[in-house]
């Protein structure tokens, strides 16, 4: 039985992206933290139904060696829309960092007024 | 006969390609492709009706290959509300300063995704749409650059992207074990797994991140402070609140469809609906903010609706989808209403905002129209629903927890209607803080009262009061339900809505107003640490719940 394998580094990478949602008070670690989570993931679906020795499926090849074309497709959105709203999330914390002067979660609580 | 696709891609593209038309141009424009599209969603209905479930595979693939877009009873109803108030909200915009291409742009693209949302067949379609449509609500919730709330937009962004890498994990947990991500075809597999446990981990993976959509107890936390962000015009909150919240609870409905054969967690979820119920008017009750006040009222609400949804019986089932539609249409006139009234106050505290009604005629009409919908008025549309869901749960034993619900509800909005009571009921409250007094006093008559605002409120609330007069025709039209109503019905309802007024009254003027413990609540937050663990102990809590049932 074969531990390393790319499913289990998959989810070994989904938990320490939770751990670091879980405790980092960072804004820019938890950024990262989700991302390296979506990666995860992504790395999860990749590799579903892969079997040792098979082919990309590209162009016109071999189909019986072809890996599952579905899932690598997909990916590709999955990381496009990852990049997108990593970039949106960036962008909204820049303008926060430049109104509150802070990029701690709680001391950014404490700085937005109560209503 | 149109596409089911035509109604996801026509705003989209309209709104694309005429973008850089001139302002008002590219507005008549737009409203002319809502018409279009309300026209088409109606036809979808019909179509519907006649032929019973459309399923159409995009780009001419096979069946378990192409993208799905189903459309049954269900989804093509919500299809049509969402057509019908955006429509509605985009014409109550007509005359705002804020209306500039790119808000109608990603407006009118809200509208595509949502639809596309209501009509996906494919789990993963529904993950690439939830991410486009929170990205499109991330900027329009900050759209008013005065008073940025980039706290609120941020929370919600990252939290919501935190839950969607759980759902996408799921997806690889499902493909992996089902081979598929057609929801129909997913039902028919899922019956025949021989140990249900190996779906506990794709089920509570996604369950939890639609669970965080539809703003389930405990992940309610991001809701407010989305709903009621200070940055967000009003017609956004009236789509969050009224829509948005939608689609995570339909989603929520048709997984536990599919996974039913697996694990049954209707009663898990009918509870969990009590307590979302139960919390949600609570917190209303504490605020002060006219937006937060309508915002936990909305999570109060989708805990109603997720118990009618649960309950099992035929009549709480189409009773809680009447009820997502009414509250569709009357949480959007209250909030629409609320921001013009918050705006002409200068304030958003209920507690000085007094005697609206003479400076805001139709305004306060149609409010108040809002009002006896949400709380269930006799002859309103909210009625109806709710006594269906009642009528649905009655012989078991939590029946009367229906009426704590809707007893709460009307104690929310007695305090909403404070903003009716003349100047001098207020005043020995106000005696404390002199320096407020003029701010009462010269309340400006509300700038910028167009007739589209007045003729949308207003039609809002008729459509309050039609959805409660025609309910009968209406269910029968769209769900083919016939309401049982007699004649003695009406009398019951009277009954019961007085009762619970006085009662209501009497509780919140007696003992909620006087408590001051309610202002450490109101100041409570939570961090987004706080957020994040919530939502993975959720997570643990679904998953041990399925792993033992399963």
């Amino acid at each position: 039985m074969q531990f390393v394998t790319a499913q289990n580094i998959s989810l070994v990478l989904f938990f320490i992206g939770l751990y670091g949602v879980l405790t980092k008070r960072n804004i820019i670690k938890t950024i990262v933290s989700v991302n390296i989570m979506d990666f995860g993931a992504i790395l999860f679906l990749i590799t579903v139904n892969y079997t040792p020795g098979s082919i990309p499926p590209i162009g016109d090849t071999d189909f019986a060696r072809m890996a599952d074309p579905l899932p690598q497709a997909l990916m590709i959105t999955a990381i496009v829309i990852g990049l997108s709203v990593t970039a949106v999330s960036l962008t909204i914390f820049i303008s926060l960092f430049r109104k509150h002067g802070t990029a701690d979660w709680e001391h950014v609580i404490r700085r937005v007024p109560k209503r | 006969m149109i596409p089911l696709y035509v109604l996801v891609l026509l705003p989209v593209f309209v709104a694309t390609l005429g973008y850089f038309l001139p302002r008002t141009v590219y507005k008549h424009l737009l409203i002319g492709v809502q018409l279009a599209h309300t026209t088409l969603a109606v036809l979808a209905v019909a179509r519907v009706r006649d032929a019973g479930r459309v399923v159409e595979y995009l780009g001419g693939w096979s069946e378990n290959i192409g993208i799905a877009l189903v459309a049954d009873r269900l989804s093509i109803t919500l299809v049509l509300l969402t057509s019908t108030v955006f429509l509605l909200l985009f014409l109550f915009n007509y005359g705002k300063r804020y209306m500039n291409n790119t808000f109608q742009f990603l407006f009118i693209m809200l509208q595509g995704v949502t639809v596309g949302l209501f009509l996906a067949g494919d789990i993963f379609h529904v993950y690439v749409l939830i991410e486009l449509s929170m990205l499109t609500i991330a900027t329009l919730i900050m759209y008013k650059r005065d008073k940025q709330a980039l706290y609120d937009g941020l929370l919600y962004v990252v939290i919501n992207l935190f839950g969607m890498t759980f759902f996408l994990l799921g997806v690889g947990f499902l493909y992996k074990s089902l081979g598929t991500l057609d929801l129909t075809t997913m039902a028919t597999r899922v019956a025949m797994i021989e140990n249900p446990r190996a779906l506990a981990l794709p089920f509570a993976l996604i369950v939890s991140a639609v669970c965080l959509k539809a703003a389930i107890l405990p992940l309610f936390s991001w809701l407010p402070s989305a709903h009621g962000a200070l940055s967000a015009p009003s017609a956004v909150s009236a789509v969050l609140s009224g829509l948005q919240v939608k689609v995570g609870l339909y989603f929520l409905v048709r997984l536990q469809q599919v996974f039913l054969p697996a694990f049954d967690t209707t009663l898990f979820f009918f509870f969990l609906g009590l307590v979302t119920a139960v919390v949600g008017f609570s917190i209303a009750l504490v605020h002060r903010d006219v937006k937060l006040i309508l915002a936990f009222s909305t999570v109060s609400q989708v805990g109603l609706i997720l118990m009618g949804l649960n309950s099992g019986t035929d009549a709480a089932y189409w009773g809680s989808v009447f009820h997502i539609m009414n509250h569709a249409l009357f949480k959007a006139l209250l909030f629409i209403t609320a921001g013009a009234i918050t705006h002409a106050a200068g304030t958003r505290d209920i507690t000085r905002i007094r005697n609206i009604a003479p400076k805001a005629p139709l305004f306060a009409l149609a409010s108040l129209f809002g009002v006896l919908g949400i709380t269930g008025g006799p002859f309103f549309n909210g009625s109806v629903s709710k006594y269906l869901i009642q009528a649905g749960l009655a012989g078991q034993p939590w029946e009367p927890l229906i009426y704590l619900v809707n007893l709460g509800t009307t104690m929310v909005f007695v305090k909403y209607l404070q903003m009716f009571l003349p100047e001098r009921a207020a005043a020995g409250e106000r005696a404390a803080e002199p320096s407020d007094v003029a701010t009462h006093h010269d309340l400006p008559r509300i700038p910028g009262r167009s007739f589209a605002m007045n003729s949308v409120a207003l039609l809002m609330g008729a459509m309050c009061l039609g959805g409660g007069l025609f309910a009968a025709p209406i269910m029968d039209l769209l769900f083919g339900h016939t309401l049982p109503i007699s004649g003695a019905f009406y009398l019951d309802k009277f009954l019961i809505f007085g009762g619970t007024l006085v009662v209501a009254v009497a509780l919140y003027y007696g003992v909620v107003h006087r408590l001051e413990v309610l202002s450490a609540v109101r100041e409570f937050r939570f961090t987004f640490n706080g957020v994040a663990t919530l939502f993975t102990l959720f997570f643990a809590v679904v998953l041990t719940y399925t792993f033992l049932i399963g």
